[in-house]
């Protein structure tokens, strides 16, 4: 497959913390150009018409929430790049803000003038120290090119760029919920609609754009968005970056087009299984994701409706047969459970009680009430929480029961697999 | 008195009490019941309100924490490279379960993934991170704080 890259094309070219560096490659030509020669509506049309979607995993069109937002006639729109990754098995947005943070804000000074923001915000993880460093830097130097503040370029826009330190909550990735956190208050997700779009930050419209999805709006205005819609498939166009793990020759970060299937993230991405392992599944989308068993190497993850694997925040975890999938199972289950915000009941005692049944199969004390109760949370946190959080835990549980990766939850059966 | 010095460094709009926790909670180590009531009264909310928000978060402790605070991501990629046996060994080497808050000196925590898989099992020590971890580096670097 031929090399096509976006985002991690000139990150050994550039260095992360110099503005100069970041222009010799192109860097702020697209700014320059939509500064230029596009009003808000051009620019929001060809972000359209590149096809781009959200990258933070649910994949919405980005062009078509910038346009619910340019179009309400609110005085105060805000903007805010979501840098709060803390999906496990996820570090693209970390390794892009470290890398080449003048790529980020490039994106974000782009979208606030596409929508008619004055004010923009990161929401970093309060964790990414390096990340924090690097884009405090990158935002004093914009400040400095007038590339922030005061009549951007010389045009008639202003916009102030701020960052804003989570404190280790994984729900505030959660849009709404991550809107709650900037407020002052608990990071607990909101009732939608209404949506950000229509009521986000302070109750004004706001755009929550992933951090990776903004890297890419550079590129759609240097090359063209016929050039970006004519990467990938037809529904989710442009790269991705994989971040692949477990028991491969080369763990590490990966940028491929979107189409790429598991097999080849697996074998070309990745060097193929480590010598003397067995795969046993590969989990795509990270703690969230779905499984792919060997009879599914064919499929493409992508952010298509009617994908067999969603592609999520783009975490391929791999794991071996040496691995016991009910660690794995209570891993999740711990993890959900930890980070569960505590708002409806169906999440928070769902999830306790379901890492207390995955905590008995690991010690096999797994009993014949358990299994009712197992089939009933996971229907439970499937279909009756607030927010995609509960959903999300029982993913990769479900998928372990299906593909018969976790044999011992049948006893009786256990034997006839044998043969 | 601290607590007062730190909070006039910020704007009591309600936006800047997620930084003036952390700062409080920087100072000492915890954000106590008593910072939540000065934080309250010059944010002009209720105590409840600052409380809500200031438990809800992992990197705040509410309660005065041990010592020494050790971490381990148990995420399914740390899961992958055998945490859970570091985990053990640290449990019986130092006789006491993760979570148990009984020892003054030592706390031994399960954390969530802080995105350097690849360098994982990723192990934290007072908010310092130790990368590609293993049973005795684990034990070693446990005992040059305690």
């Amino acid at each position: 497959m031929k090399e096509i890259k976006i985002i991690t094309k000139d990150w050994d070219k550039i260095v992360p913390n110099n503005i100069e560096s970041y222009r010799r490659v192109g860097g702020y030509s697209a700014l320059h150009k939509v500064i230029r020669n596009f009003s808000p509506i051009e620019a929001i049309e060809d972000v359209k018409k590149s096809g781009l979607v959200g990258r933070g995993g649910a994949g919405f069109p980005t062009g078509k929430k910038w346009e619910i937002v340019a179009k309400n006639l609110s005085k105060e729109k805000y903007f805010i790049c979501n840098l709060d990754e803390s999906e496990p098995g996820t570090f693209k947005d970390r390794v892009i803000a470290e890398k080449n943070p003048h790529q980020i804000i490039e994106g974000i000074i782009i979208g606030s003038y596409a929508i008619g923001a004055k004010k923009a915000f990161i929401y970093l993880n309060g964790g990414f120290n390096i990340a924090r460093v690097m884009l405090e830097q990158a935002i004093q130097q914009a400040y400095d090119n007038n590339l922030l503040g005061k009549s951007v370029m010389g045009a008639a826009f202003d916009l102030d760029l701020e960052i804003f330190f989570g404190a280790g909550a994984y729900i505030c990735g959660e849009e709404t919920a991550l809107i709650n956190s900037m407020e002052g208050k608990r990071g607990e997700p909101r009732n939608r609609p209404p949506f950000p779009c229509d009521c986000g930050l302070f109750g004004n419209p706001t755009v929550v754009n992933n951090g990776e999805t903004l890297a890419n709006i550079p590129f759609i205005f240097k090359k063209g968005a016929d050039k970006f819609f004519a990467i990938g498939t037809r529904d989710c166009p442009g790269t991705k970056l994989f971040c692949v793990d477990g028991a491969v020759k080369r763990p590490g970060l990966y940028e491929a087009p979107i189409g790429i299937t598991v097999e080849e993230i697996l074998n070309n991405l990745a060097g193929g299984i480590k010598d003397g392992f067995e795969l046993s599944f590969i989990q795509i989308g990270g703690a969230s994701g779905r499984l792919a068993v060997s009879s599914m190497f064919g499929e493409i993850p992508s952010y298509s409706k009617n994908a067999k694997i969603p592609l999520g925040s783009g975490a391929v975890l791999v794991i071996d047969k040496f691995q016991d999938p009910k660690n794995i199972a209570l891993s999740w289950l711990r993890f959900f459970q930890r980070e569960s915000c505590g708002k409806c009941v169906p999440c928070r005692e769902g999830t306790f009680r379901l890492k207390a049944i995955l905590e008995r199969l690991v010690n096999g004390e797994f009993d014949k009430n358990d299994r009712e109760d197992l089939d009933k949370l996971i229907w439970v946190l499937d279909n009756t929480t607030f927010c995609a959080l509960g959903k999300f835990s029982v993913v990769g549980l479900k998928d372990l029961i299906k593909y018969k990766i976790i044999e011992e939850l049948n006893p009786v059966k256990k034997k006839k697999n044998a043969n | 008195m601290i607590v007062n010095k730190i909070l006039l460094e910020f704007k009591p709009d309600k936006n800047n009490l997620l930084d003036a926790i952390k700062a409080v909670a920087r100072s000492k180590g915890f954000f106590s019941n008593e910072d939540a009531e000065k934080t309250a009264s010059y944010f002009k909310l209720s105590v409840a309100e600052v409380f809500s928000v200031a438990s809800f978060y992992d990197e705040i402790k509410t309660k005065e924490p041990s010592n020494v605070v050790v971490k381990f991501c148990d995420s399914p990629n740390c899961q992958s490279k055998n945490v859970e046996k570091i985990i053990n060994e640290i449990e019986i080497l130092y006789r006491q379960k993760v979570g148990d808050e009984n020892n003054r000196k030592l706390k031994i925590e399960r954390m969530s993934c802080v995105g350097r898989c690849l360098d994982g099992p990723i192990m934290m020590v007072n908010g310092n991170i130790y990368e590609k971890v293993n049973s005795a580096t684990a034990i070693d670097i446990l005992s040059n704080y305690l």
